[in-house]
């Protein structure tokens, strides 16, 4: 055989499709949801028999080795009993412990009573630092837990992620219709799901946990993957720069085209207070000439998606429409709602205000009196 | 008092070489790949020195003899000798090869979850974590093309590893380095020619690089894992 890559051997490979991308712990999300999708298809007829329990779930437990580390888990489970990824079983159930591209799959934990006895099980027995995921197949949902995420928080916020792996035609026009439907229904109020667990809550009014942009990255990265079938979603995952680059890639197999592909790119910016006024343009900007870079042959489209959560949004930056325009990017503006403090918060502030200062006062005062008692003494 | 000695070149190179090796293995696993046997150690070794230029890491500068069972490290047997004596790395089908010059001996290894904790706290440096990302996009570029290119029933097959674990060995053999050192016939596997100039293996993968950029796809894991699938139908086409 040669030592080089022959036009051929080049040309078979276009085909080839993007493995799940991001950090480990994410590219687990999106096998999760690969995985779903074929088990929905392998078990198509019993789903439309409605003959799968109702009852039938599945917590899938991140683990980087799990065949090592399972001695570690008993807590969860002392089973041991290998899953073999290819076979999407009807029966499929339990607490299954799996590495990122579920080649090591194996079951802890028997079947579970309920989603109910599911989220209980997660919240008292795994740890927030572990990222896991619940599958109810009867459903047809899923609900995923990054690690880190306050479990109670988690419970209370829970988001659900339609598996529905519809199989219509698709294009950038409509990529971008569930974009915005998923900002309406997960982004635009406070008291969406996927917001809940963006700002920080009431009590910190206009202020957002750290990396905005990769929480909804995460989120419409499931989300889309769970929509369509066989639709490839994937970051970049090179190293990221300082320039806060968060990018989300859609692609779909075209038929009789020029390329094998069809793509749209999607840059996500979140304006913020924190970020400071001066900033703001300028994240706007480096958002449309991210896109811009970006393009590739087969794009249909490039997106600068700018999520704004500012408490004044009367500045919107509208000579960026002409930059986007000159370098045929889409610029999208969506709204952000912060939470606003509640009357009872905004009331303890202004009591607790009113103390600290007649407190100063009181202080000032007493030393005066001080003083001047001094003064009379002398 | 003792005077101070700066670390000598050689033993710094060692210590590059244990977690390299220590790396490798965790990878592996964390890949959900078969166990590593010692001649694929040897080889996953040559590929990975061969490729990890592409990712910007110099390769280290350890020699590979050629044996009649493949490229053969030196320093990775007795690399795995600490390994597995310092209780990182667990070994199995220990089978001894007594040779005055190659100290060969024959074996399955696997990290243990001591092993993988010392590697997650060597993924802490920057070079530690650029090395490992690179490792573990192999492995899990090798996963995905096994997963792809073998048929499924063989996938479903309770002795799927062992199977996978021949398909990955020829795969293996198949890089371009591989197969342009193999043909030079001198007693080292080298790839002749200065350290910067490019492998055939980084050379070819900046091929696939350009054509798969057309397409959007920047992630290096999937320029490995569509490059290990040229390989593994080359394999295929050989076999038939």
């Amino acid at each position: 055989m040669s030592t080089q890559l022959s036009e051929v051997e080049l040309q078979a490979i276009e085909a080839t499709t993007p493995a799940p991308s991001g950090k480990p712990s994410e590219r687990f999300l999106g096998m999760c949801v690969e995985w779903a999708e074929e088990w929905i298809r392998a078990n198509s007829i019993a789903l439309a028999k409605a003959t799968i329990p109702p009852t039938q779930s599945i917590i899938f437990l991140f683990s980087e080795t799990p065949e090592l580390e399972r001695e570690t888990l008993t807590e969860l489970g002392t089973l041991n009993e290998r899953v073999y990824r290819v076979t999407v079983a009807q029966d499929t159930q339990g607490v299954i412990v799996c590495n990122e591209n579920f080649q090591q799959m194996i079951r802890i934990g028997p079947g579970l009573a309920s989603v109910d006895a599911a989220l209980e099980f997660a919240s008292t027995k795994i740890s927030a630092d572990r990222t896991f995921v619940i599958i109810n197949f009867a459903q047809r949902r899923l609900y995923l837990h990054r690690k880190g995420d306050d479990l109670t928080t988690w419970i209370d916020t829970l988001v659900p992620t339609e598996l529905s792996f519809q199989d219509a035609p698709l294009s950038a026009d409509r990529i971008e219709k569930d974009v915005q439907d998923f900002h309406h229904d997960h982004l635009a109020k406070p008291a969406n799901l996927v917001a809940q667990t963006m700002w920080m809550g009431k009590s910190h009014p206009y202020k957002l946990h750290p990396g905005p942009e990769k929480r909804i990255q995460a989120m419409l990265l499931v989300t889309l993957k769970a929509s369509y079938r066989k639709l490839q979603v994937w970051v970049d995952e090179e190293p990221q720069t300082r320039d806060g680059r968060c990018d989300l890639r859609v692609a779909w197999p075209v038929f009789n085209g020029a390329l094998p592909t069809a793509s749209t790119m999607f840059e996500l910016k979140v304006l913020y207070d924190a970020q400071g006024p001066g900033k703001h343009h300028g994240w706007v900007l480096s958002g449309i000439k991210q896109a811009e870079g970006y393009r590739r042959p087969d794009s249909e489209a490039v997106y600068a998606c700018i999520f704004d959560g500012r408490s004044v949004t009367t500045e919107q930056f509208l000579d960026l429409d002409v930059v986007a325009n000159d370098k045929d990017v889409r610029l999208r503006r969506y709204r952000m709602d912060p939470p606003t403090p509640s009357q009872l918060s905004a009331a303890k502030t202004a009591a607790k205000k009113a103390v600290a200062s007649s407190g100063a006062k009181a202080t000032r005062s007493s030393k005066k009196t001080a003083a001047t008692r001094k003064r009379s003494a002398k | 008092m003792a005077k101070l000695k700066a670390v000598t070149v050689a033993d710094h190179e060692r210590l590059q070489f244990t977690r390299w090796v220590l790396f490798m293995l965790v990878a592996n696993e964390a890949a959900g790949l078969p166990p590593v046997t010692r001649h694929r150690l040897h080889v996953l070794l040559f590929m990975s020195f061969a490729a990890s230029r592409y990712y910007g890491i110099t390769p280290l500068r350890q020699r590979a003899r050629r044996t009649e069972h493949g490229p053969y490290y030196r320093w990775a047997h007795i690399t795995l000798g600490s390994l597995v004596l310092s209780g990182l790395v667990d070994l199995h089908d220990f089978q001894a090869h007594p040779q005055p010059r190659d100290l060969q001996f024959d074996g399955v290894f696997r990290p243990t979850l001591a092993g993988v904790k010392v590697a997650q706290e060597l993924r802490k440096t920057v070079t530690g974590q650029a090395l490992y990302r690179f490792l573990l996009d192999l492995c899990l570029a090798s996963a995905r093309t096994l997963e792809e290119e073998v048929p499924t029933d063989v996938n479903r097959s309770p002795d799927v590893r062992p199977e996978q674990g021949r398909t990955l060995d020829q795969m293996l053999e198949e890089d371009l380095t591989y197969r342009h050192v193999v043909r030079l016939h001198n007693d080292t596997m080298d790839h002749e020619g200065t350290p910067e100039e490019a492998t055939p293996t980084v050379s070819g993968l900046s091929m696939i690089d350009t054509r798969l950029h057309r397409v959007g796809r920047l992630n290096r894991k999937d320029i490995l894992s569509a490059y290990q699938t040229v390989l593994l139908r080359r394999v295929k086409r050989a076999a038939e």
